[in-house]
């Protein structure tokens, strides 16, 4: 699966717990969960978790901890894929 | 790991915690009592959570609802007499406020510092949550009970927040071995939404209960799942709450009084 595909599904899988829906709409890479698409820091938690559904990974918590923007995302599903 | 550094310095502020215990709690509860607040069948609260002490092997989490930035004192009121807390002193559970609104000033330091509260910065980065969250395992570990509010934040609405609340609580369990939950919902009777401080006078209703976390899953997903019961239980508290305020007579307008000082919202506002 490349970077862009799995780019769409991330953003697929944030919609729910977006707040801002319009700049998921022009999202990128460099776009911040927490910031631009106005996420609610407590639900990082639950999009970890959905990300490891949709994916069939298992993100460890520093992993977790280091996503901050969609690519960050990206980046981590790309290495427990690899891994 | 929590640094050597930052462990030494929480013990130090232990130890003087401890020492300077006698005046700040007496200070602590006459400036409560001087607001005129009174907990509603204080000694009916201080054996249930008696009751669970002795019981309990491990250290305790204690989880509450959250509408006023007094709740921590008041529970701890609530909870044990200033005697206990001292013969006892790792059930003077620590507190976690956040750090812009209690680090305003020298004297709010000091009584936060006195008071066994770890600050904690609500939008900080990474490593902050995590040393704070190392901070909270560690004096689990050591012993100490430590108070956490799941909703994060006093709750708007002034009913339990169960759309927003995060996961810390659960990851506190999931890390720590054998540590007893216990849940405590609390509520001024005059309290209609979220304040600063109770209104002057109110009586505040106490519940303790201990909770059996369970879980079959592991690490987010058992934090996650383990707040959720957490979160429902002091629903039900709150439930339980609501549920004794008597109904208004069939003849009489349900904007009375009673209802309307209270504040408390219908069933149809309720969470799923």
């Amino acid at each position: 699966m490349s970077e862009v595909e799995i780019l769409g599904k991330v953003v697929a899988v944030l919609k729910p717990y977006v707040k801002n829906e319009g700049a998921l709409e022009t999202a990128t890479g460099a776009t911040s969960i927490l910031n631009d698409l106005q996420v609610n820091s407590a639900r990082l938690v639950d999009i970890i978790l959905a990300l490891e559904d949709e994916f069939d990974i298992e993100i460890d918590d520093d992993a977790a901890d280091s996503v901050q923007t969609l690519q960050d995302a990206v980046n981590v599903i790309v290495a427990q894929k690899d891994g | 790991m929590l640094r050597l550094r930052v462990r030494v310095a929480l013990q130090v502020q232990r130890v003087l915690a401890h020492l300077f215990f006698p005046i700040f709690a007496v200070c602590v509860v006459m400036a409560l009592r001087f607001r005129g607040y009174r907990i509603e069948e204080i000694a009916r609260v201080r054996q249930s959570f008696r009751a669970i002490t002795r019981t309990c092997r491990g250290p305790i989490l204690l989880c509450s609802n959250h509408l006023t930035v007094v709740d921590s004192a008041i529970i701890a009121w609530a909870l044990a007499s200033n005697g206990t807390y001292f013969l006892r002193f790792h059930l003077f559970a620590w507190n976690l406020p956040e750090w812009k609104n209690f680090y305003r000033n020298v004297g709010l330091r000091i009584l936060c510092y006195l008071g066994k509260c770890v600050p904690i910065i609500r939008d900080g980065s990474v490593d902050e949550k995590r040393e704070s969250m190392a901070k909270l395992e560690h004096l689990l570990r050591q012993g100490d009970a430590v108070a956490i509010f799941p909703e994060g934040t006093r709750s708007r609405s002034g009913h339990l927040d169960m759309e927003n609340f995060g996961y810390g609580a659960g990851q506190l369990w999931t890390r720590v071995p054998n540590v007893t939950v216990v849940c405590v919902y609390l509520r001024g009777l005059a309290q209609t939404t979220y304040s600063t401080i109770p209104a002057r006078g109110d009586k505040m209703f106490v519940e303790v209960q201990r909770m059996e976390a369970q879980s079959t899953h592991k690490g987010l997903r058992a934090a996650r799942d383990v707040t959720r019961q957490i979160m429902d239980t002091l629903y039900q508290m709150e439930q339980r709450y609501r549920a004794r305020i008597p109904a208004p007579p069939p003849d009489t307008d349900h904007t009375g009084a009673a209802d309307a000082g209270d504040g408390h919202a219908s069933d149809k506002d309720a969470p799923a």
